[in-house]
């Protein structure tokens, strides 16, 4: 039957590239993520407010850090690459809630999501303080 | 055209059972996928609120977070524990991931996916060290 | 006194059903018998009209697989003692119904077939050169995936399949990396470009639960992680040692 010829049996199937390019940031988004993010999470926003002095003590402290452009590259990557593996987990829970109407339309969303907050969190990095 | 002929053509008519949209919340594997998936969101949310004291800071009006902020205190506090299961779940799968062949087999997954969680330890002690000295420098 | 249990079954006619309907049927109740065993009890003595698939009867042939209770299982495999308040039993979900409790397979032989689960060499040795010999680790490298009996349960628990049915599943990749793995196959080249395409392995979201599934105790869900994990890395090393070409 020929009515409908599935997609692995065409000529010109071959990998997707565009795939395996975000599942590689995801992978190692994912990776970076799990292993730095806790503890900044843990001391600027848990142990500080709760009086321990940290790197976000006061605004001096804070911007004498910033200072340091491998601090800035440091936060940087961490977004991006956080940003990056959320986009593309969201886009997977967005398909499973029902958005299937087009994926391309999803992709562009949350990837393109990730890159503008990429763009923001670099400006804001580099111009500050 | 012979019976059996007619047989093998005649299109089948058939029923196919709609998943729906709910699935995950019937099985507890599936609602554990959800949740581990959705961890993400308290990850950004939370980079989101560092950004934006970053703009506090460029704009000088930057405000430490103390002890009277129970709702931000309470809300990190959200954030670090998906994070931390993002961080449990996705360490876990290192070991049957990452395959690093030594000869004609290959590292046990036990070896790598300790290595991944006494990375995070090593990270968390360290760098918790560092932020937090930082705060001591004398400006 | 004799003992029953209901048994629940999914019925659809395609000649007159519009959708399924449930039938109930009093089953006597076995400790010793598997779920195939009370729907070869109902076919023989309650209702001839009931279809199904089975053979072996022994966990090997991968027919007889349905939903009871709603989870995909080997009916042969299942022991009726487990649901002794009842059971439903429906055909594996995520399939085409083409009557009662049997399912269309074409997509999925359709699909098995389109990664080229068979060792492949670009130059057959001539037989006098003796066999393909292989290490005990270079087997243990792929064992567990040559377990696969084709029965189709991960198909069954997987949602990916379930909401998309271009999905190449987890049977499907399990079994091209099985022989991705052997150390005397040479079909890697020709297997990614199925196992990568946009509805292969980058559809699985790892939700996992085809491994759970598995009644060979095959891991699929991992077959898929370290595909992509070695798709990915092939992708990036060519890159890096030839931008410009295309190995081979």
């Amino acid at each position: 039957m020929a009515a409908h010829e599935p997609w692995h049996s065409r000529a010109d199937v071959k990998p997707a590239y565009g795939h395996s390019f975000w599942w590689f940031l995801f992978g190692n988004g994912g990776g970076i993520a799990a292993v730095f993010l806790p503890v900044v999470i843990l001391v600027a926003g848990v142990l500080g407010p709760l009086g321990v002095k940290n790197w976000m003590e006061d605004s001096a402290h804070f911007a004498w850090t910033l200072g340091n452009p491998l601090v800035k590259l440091f936060l940087l990557v961490l977004c991006f690459l956080t940003f990056v593996h959320a986009a593309h987990r969201i886009r997977y829970m967005l398909f499973d809630l029902g958005l299937r109407g087009s994926v391309v339309a999803l992709e562009w969303a949350c990837y393109g999501a990730a890159i503008l907050g990429t763009i923001a969190a670099a400006i804001l990095l580099f111009t500050t303080p | 055209m012979s019976d059996a002929a007619e047989l093998e053509t005649r299109p089948v008519r058939t029923y196919r059972r709609p998943l729906g949209n709910d699935w995950w919340l019937r099985r507890r594997s599936y609602f554990l996928y959800m949740v581990r998936e959705s961890t993400v969101i308290f990850m950004v949310a939370w980079l989101v609120w560092f950004l934006f004291q970053v703009a506090a800071l460029k704009f000088a009006s930057y405000q430490p977070p103390t002890i009277d902020d129970y709702a931000f205190i309470a809300f990190s506090a959200v954030c670090l524990f998906f994070t931390l299961w993002h961080a449990v779940t996705f360490l876990n799968l290192s070991g049957l991931i990452l395959r690093v062949p030594i000869g004609d087999r290959y590292l046990p997954a036990a070896v790598i996916k300790a290595v991944a969680f006494g990375g995070l330890l090593f990270v968390t002690a360290v760098g918790g060290a560092i932020m937090i000295y930082l705060g001591y420098v004398k400006l | 006194m004799p003992e029953f249990v209901d048994v629940t079954v999914q019925r659809y006619n395609p000649e007159t059903d519009d959708k399924p309907r449930y039938q109930t049927y009093q089953v006597p109740y076995r400790a010793d018998w598997v779920v195939l065993d009370a729907i070869l009890y109902i076919k023989d003595h309650l209702d001839a009209t009931l279809s199904y698939r089975w053979s072996c009867r022994m966990g090997i042939c991968g027919s007889c697989g349905m939903n009871v209770d709603g989870y995909p299982k080997l009916t042969c495999s299942t022991h009726l003692r487990e649901y002794r308040q009842g059971l439903t039993i429906e055909p594996l979900a995520n399939f085409p119904v083409i009557r009662d409790l049997v399912v269309d397979i074409d997509d999925f032989m359709a699909k098995l077939k389109s990664v080229k689960p068979w060792i492949v060499r670009e130059l057959e040795q001539p037989l006098g050169a003796g066999e393909y010999l292989q290490s005990n680790n270079q087997i243990d490298s792929f064992r567990q995936f040559s377990s696969c009996i084709n029965c189709m349960l991960c198909y069954a628990a997987c949602p990916v399949y379930g909401m998309e049915n271009e999905f190449l599943g987890p049977a499907a990749i399990a079994l091209a990396r099985r022989y991705n793995l052997d150390s005397r196959d040479e079909g890697a080249e020709e297997r990614v470009k199925v196992l990568a395409a946009s509805e292969g392995i980058w559809e699985c979201s790892f939700v996992g639960e085809c491994s759970a599934a598995c009644p060979k105790g095959v891991d699929p869900a991992k077959a898929i992680q370290q595909t992509k994990f070695d798709t990915v890395n092939g992708f990036v090393m060519g890159a890096m040692l030839m931008p410009f070409g295309n190995r081979r």
